[in-house]
């Protein structure tokens, strides 16, 4: 009978809330292995930022610098009241703070912020596209974001921005006047298709053309939008200078137990991993549809439609030679693997960004690692047609939360950008 | 850790053991058979219509993530052996509601002894394995449990046809993954080496391996066939890209493009080779930080 009590009164002790106290006061010493994972997660890891070889023009700085206009002019709208600024704040770490963004309507996902973007090689939740600026094309066109037409495109920038444009990618073309504006390809709407039929084979090409240069313009800007270093990244550098005094000025007690949480028991770091804490995966978390939307396939979808984009790696107007273009070469088309699959975001500034998830279904962080507790054990979530989860957490405890919680908020820096 | 969790695995078993005698004893009434098992170490457990008895031998000493072994003795009415039984042993996820894409292999060896191999276990967790027995008309099943099935690093990682493991190959287990960059394939036909670029193979990033092939004169093979799989026994998921082999640089030596990791952990990289000397496959072990 001893022998039962003995184990059962031990642990009674050592799980009881007074638990983390006695883990405190050695929480700021942390072993080799422990050193080489924080290392792998400190902002001073990352590599240097990408040079995009499908963008000819995404390091040229009078690109950067129109791609900077372009991204807050509104102009670039069916209201005049929409540019990519209207959902990715340049105040609010590039995102918004709606649970799913809004442009000339409700769209069905959440803005993604957009610091460190130019290092992911899939664009938006589902990855339906591979580049910066493939995916800064994909709103301009879409009737809830910025609503207007390829064509609309040609003559707002030939009315406003000739020199700038011309002085980087050359002439603008001269459209014919009985041209729609709206004339686009629009293989689900006929009588918009219709117009784009009606414009010249040749026009098409040209139009298509400085269509795809204001991408690349927006995407060389988006390019220079990137992370500082955050308390975090101090308390990295402190340990690895073996200062621990300093260290301890940087993060509390807490918050470092939050991290030790962070990259062992709770197992986040299995996918928010590497300085940007995300593996820019696509992973089904099992987070139930948005409250009245469909169920959301996410890269199940993505993989098809990055295949069939016309402003791909492979595509005509990519500027990559026959040696790129790996990701989309060999990306993995296994649609049922990705089914309610949606990419990893970075948790760097994750606190200042409230709503969570995809759709914004989460609240809080709060409501999200109480999720990851609670629902994300089970197999399927409702609402979410059965698909299955691919993502278990280690068994964290309410107290654990507020741990990983606090070291969360650590991840705030400030974002930088041309 | 390691001697940890294997402590936990080898306590988790003995447990299921001692489980096992007792159901034994427990169903040793009226006039059914007495079964008893040949091995103290064995797990043992009576079918469910007490039409047979079934004692399990883990080849490895366990059950772990990945490729498993075990032996297996039916025992029938008179506790006699069981001889030209069908045998089918399924592995299940209770907790997860899942089984396995691969089927056991299962060989008879005489004398009520069969041998099961491949059996696959694809993530860590709670498995129950589920034996089934046919034999002279009847059919009966054992449900054995399995809490707790971790990783268990094992050097290789190869199914090893213990065909003497019944009597008494009780496997050691190892702590350590063979993280050899050359090993030699699984029927032995080739020596296989990999080195991938950057040399420290990188997380998140797609990036390109070279496959060298020799046979065992140490001749390049040329002309191979190569396809690659790669896997995360821990997660039970597979890489995130579609790897392929975009040429022969040299005799021998392949050129794999599109290999990428977005986990750290524990990774299996496979290859199956369809060669003029034959078909083989080979699989190497990863721990990415």
């Amino acid at each position: 009978m001893y022998k039962r009590i003995i184990p059962i009164v031990l642990s009674v002790v050592l799980l009881a809330p007074g638990y983390s106290f006695a883990v405190h006061p050695d929480v700021h010493s942390w072993s080799n292995e422990e050193i080489a994972l924080i290392r792998s997660l400190w902002l001073g890891s990352l590599h240097p930022l990408p040079d995009d070889p499908s963008n000819a023009y995404d390091t040229d700085t009078q690109a950067i610098a129109f791609g900077k206009k372009l991204f807050a002019d509104s102009r670039l709208s069916a209201n005049g009241k929409v540019s990519c600024a209207t959902c990715h704040i340049p105040d609010k770490t590039f995102t918004d703070n709606l649970p799913v963004a809004h442009g000339m309507d409700d769209t069905t996902r959440r803005s993604m912020p957009l610091a460190g973007m130019a290092y992911s090689p899939w664009l938006f939740w589902d990855g339906r596209t591979d580049s910066l600026w493939a995916q800064a094309l994909g709103p301009i066109e879409s009737p809830v974001e910025h609503g207007i037409s390829r064509t609309k495109c040609v003559i707002i920038i030939s009315n406003h921005y000739q020199q700038e444009y011309e002085q980087i990618f050359g002439p603008i073309p001269e459209l014919d006047k009985t041209y729609k504006e709206t004339a686009r390809p629009a293989p689900d709407n006929p009588e918009i298709q219709s117009q784009w039929e009606a414009v010249s084979v040749e026009d098409r090409k040209a139009i298509t053309l400085l269509y795809a240069n204001i991408g690349k313009a927006i995407a060389a800007f988006v390019r220079t939008i990137v992370h500082e270093a955050s308390p975090f990244d101090e308390y990295a550098e402190a340990l690895f200078n073996g200062d621990i005094d300093r260290a301890k000025t940087v993060l509390t007690a807490d918050q470092a137990f939050g991290l030790k949480l962070f990259i062992s028991k709770a197992k986040c770091i299995n996918c928010h991993n590497g300085p940007l804490f995300t593996n820019n995966d696509f992973h089904n978390v099992g987070v139930p549809a948005r409250k009245g939307y469909d169920p959301d396939m996410g890269r199940a979808e993505g993989i098809n439609l990055v295949q069939a984009n016309e402003f791909n790696c492979l595509g005509r107007l990519s500027d990559a030679g026959p040696d790129d273009c790996a990701e989309l070469k060999y990306i993995d088309t296994d649609t049922e693997k990705y089914h309610g699959a949606f990419k990893t975001p970075s948790l760097r500034n994750v606190a200042d960004r409230p709503p969570y998830m995809h759709a914004g279904q989460l609240k809080n962080l709060h409501e999200v690692l109480k999720f990851y507790q609670n629902e994300a054990r089970k197999r399927s979530a409702p609402g979410n047609n059965g698909f299955g989860t691919d993502i278990v957490h280690g068994d964290i405890t309410d107290e654990d939360i507020d741990y990983l919680i606090a070291f969360l908020r650590t991840l705030s820096g400030p974002i930088k950008s041309y | 850790m390691q001697l940890v969790i294997s402590a936990f695995m080898l306590f988790a078993l003995a447990g299921c053991a001692v489980q096992g005698m007792q159901d034994h004893s427990h169903h040793h009434a009226g006039h059914e058979t007495h079964f008893e098992p040949h091995y103290s170490e064995s797990l043992f457990k009576v079918t469910e219509n007490k039409l047979f008895s079934v004692e399990m031998l883990l080849k490895q000493g366990n059950l772990t993530v990945g490729s498993n072994g075990v032996d297996i003795i039916i025992h029938g009415q008179g506790n006699k052996d069981v001889e030209d039984a069908t045998i089918m042993v399924t592995p299940w996820m209770p907790e997860h509601g899942h089984g396995v894409r691969e089927e056991s292999v299962v060989t008879e060896r005489g004398a009520g002894l069969y041998s099961v191999d491949n059996v696959n276990l694809t993530m860590a967790g709670l498995w129950e394995l589920t034996v089934v027995i046919s034999a002279a008309g009847k059919k009966d099943q054992a449900v054995f449990s399995f809490p707790g099935v971790k990783l268990e690093r094992m050097a290789g990682h190869n199914g090893k046809h213990a065909s003497h493991a019944a009597h008494g190959g009780h496997g050691k287990p190892r702590h350590e993954i063979n993280l050899a960059k050359s090993v030699l394939s699984e029927r032995k036909l080739f020596q296989v080496s990999y080195a991938a670029s950057p040399a420290t193979v990188p997380l998140n990033r797609i990036h390109t391996w070279e496959i060298g092939l020799q046979d065992k004169e140490g001749k390049p093979v040329t002309g191979a066939t190569i396809k690659v799989d790669g896997d995360m026994p821990e997660h039970g998921h597979g890489l995130p890209t579609k790897p392929k082999v975009t040429k022969e640089k040299r005799p021998g030596l392949y050129i794999i493009e599109g290999m990428k990791f977005t986990m750290p952990g524990w990774w299996t990289v496979t290859f199956y080779l369809d060669t003029e000397q034959g078909t083989d496959s080979v699989t190497f072990n990863l721990d990415l930080k």
